[in-house]
């Protein structure tokens, strides 16, 4: 299971990397990549969450956090830019994106 | 054929993808919460103190986790609203065709990448099955717009 998670992670940061470049002038493939590299980290995180729990151990926190910031990224890239602002937090474009 | 926009698709999918994160969180807060409960009960009866005497980092998950309870829901709820059955039969018909129903055996345990999936997707799926969803969902999206998508592990 580590060779997997290992797998999965890598897989996921090239993609990330990838998404967060074409996000500067391409937000159709940037979200397509993004999303993407969020099913790689959260098939990671389930791989590492059963293997600690075989082992007794507490889930780490800090995986689950950082995909739900990573997801909330894509979502505001998905946003179109003539849209109004909808439900706070979730759609606040980060400054420059525009 | 009239496409759902960017928005409408791939922004419900994440919302859905969100919720399970939060899912996840929220999952991994109460077991905290009850271990240390059961921490802070032996030391309040080796004490011999009244009441229990919960730490800051409690109370601070305590808080958390509050709020990713009520965030799962309107996840849920943001992502289904518009993601709906009607939407994927008519938008995603390879994606609809190939789900799972509810009421069969388990579909798909979690690391295995791009497996069966269960629609409607919730708080009963496991994350395999999102995976398999979200990733069947790019793929269709993506032949539609003509991006070069592989689904290669």
């Amino acid at each position: 299971m580590e060779s997997l998670i290992i797998r999965y992670l890598a897989r996921g940061t090239a993609l990330k990397r990838e998404a967060d470049k074409l996000s500067r002038n391409d937000y159709t493939t940037a979200t397509v990549t993004a999303t993407h590299a969020i099913l790689y980290f959260m098939s990671a995180f389930a791989c590492d969450d059963l293997s600690r729990k075989l082992q007794g151990k507490l889930q780490v926190h800090e995986n689950w956090k950082s995909t739900s910031e990573f997801i909330l990224w894509v979502i505001n890239l998905q946003k179109e830019s003539d849209e109004p602002e909808l439900e706070g937090l979730w759609y606040s474009r980060p400054s420059g994106t525009l | 054929m009239v496409f759902p926009s960017f928005r409408n698709t791939l922004t419900y999918c994440s919302h859905q993808l969100h919720a399970m994160c939060q899912q996840r969180l929220y999952e991994s807060e109460l077991r905290y919460l009850r271990s240390s409960y059961k921490a802070f009960e032996k030391q309040r009866q080796r004490d011999n103190k009244p009441s229990l005497e919960p730490d800051g980092q409690f109370w601070r998950v305590w808080t958390e986790s509050t709020i990713h309870y009520s965030m799962i829901a309107k996840s849920w709820k943001s992502g289904q609203g518009k993601l709906s059955e009607s939407v994927l039969r008519d938008k995603f018909p390879n994606t609809w065709k190939a789900r799972e129903r509810w009421g069969a055996e388990k579909v798909a345990d979690d690391g295995e990448f791009g497996s069966r999936y269960r629609l409607p997707l919730g708080s009963g799926s496991s994350i395999a099955e999102a995976v398999g969803f979200a990733q069947s969902v790019l793929k269709e999206f993506a032949g539609f717009k003509g991006i070069n998508y592989s689904s290669d592990i």
